[in-house]
């Protein structure tokens, strides 16, 4: 993969799965042994994984925020990785880490590093940065 | 400064830190030096200025964990930025990011950006990928 293949690939990413919540392309934007790494995603055998449990994270996001949208700021590609910074905005209105819906809308930040295998993304890291979401949405 | 150079930077750096070598930052960082990470005891705002406040950061984690060492499992740089997938350890011995002491060896993960200008170290963003999984007493 060039460094402009993984761009587009991180780009499908957050347009298609995270913005648009097409939660089916991700089959063929991860590999079958995806590794998912984020805080408060549990361990199995070891290892946090996978497909599953980024969907689940995802569908969280959607949930509590619907009207969310995910901005790329700074993108860092190699052949073979990718690290993004990013940013997601939205309304809350519904449960998020047990916090109630509180109407506000909310900015928060997270920074993200890929690994690229055979055009798709074999494992992701998640890295809240920033002001945590549940210290904005008790501002 | 090269892509290469700049990961040399970032090497030494984290070298230093488990060194706790603050004479470190003066001769890499910018004196107008930004960072976004984690509030750590003592600041309510991730974000911050200055190298002086950035050395009592490297001060605070080698006082919450004993014989810390900083390793970069991943690094990449394109133009001015360099991102690295990075970990420290250390036995939890004070209280770290809200989180008590647990006096267990522990090891956290992190993502690190960094924006190099004329040279120096000009803005950093990190954060943790899994502390509250490492640092919780259970």
């Amino acid at each position: 993969m060039t460094v402009e293949q993984n761009k587009v690939l991180i780009g499908r990413l957050f347009e298609m799965v995270f913005n648009q919540v097409k939660l089916e392309a991700l089959d063929e934007i991860c590999t079958p042994n995806f590794v998912l790494e984020t805080p408060g995603v549990p361990t199995s055998k070891g290892i946090k994984d996978g497909v599953e449990s980024f969907k689940q994270r995802i569908i969280s996001y959607s949930t509590a925020f619907p009207d969310i949208k995910y901005t790329i700021d700074n993108t860092v590609a190699e052949d073979t990785m990718i690290a993004v910074g990013f940013s997601f905005s939205g309304t809350h209105k519904g449960e998020f880490l047990g916090i109630a819906p509180t109407g506000k809308k909310v900015t928060a930040t997270e920074l993200c590093f890929a690994h690229v295998a055979n055009g798709k993304i074999s494992d992701l890291r998640f890295a809240p940065y920033g002001t945590p979401i549940n210290v904005l949405l008790a501002a | 400064m090269s892509i290469e150079e700049h990961k040399a930077v970032l090497a030494r750096v984290f070298k230093a830190f488990g060194e706790l070598d603050l004479h470190m930052i003066d001769e890499t960082y910018s004196p107008d030096y930004e960072f976004d990470a984690p509030p750590l005891k003592g600041s309510s705002s991730s974000a911050s200025s200055g190298r002086e406040a950035f050395k009592q950061r490297v001060i605070a984690f080698g006082d919450a964990f004993a014989n810390i060492k900083y390793n970069i499992d991943d690094i990449i740089g394109e133009g001015d930025l360099v991102a690295t997938y990075f970990s420290f350890g250390g036995i939890h011995r004070g209280e770290f990011a809200g989180f008590p002491p647990t006096n267990k060896q522990v090891k956290v993960t992190g993502i690190h950006f960094t924006r190099f200008v004329d040279g120096k170290i000009k803005k950093t963003w990190a954060g943790f990928t899994n502390i509250a999984e490492a640092l919780s007493a259970n």
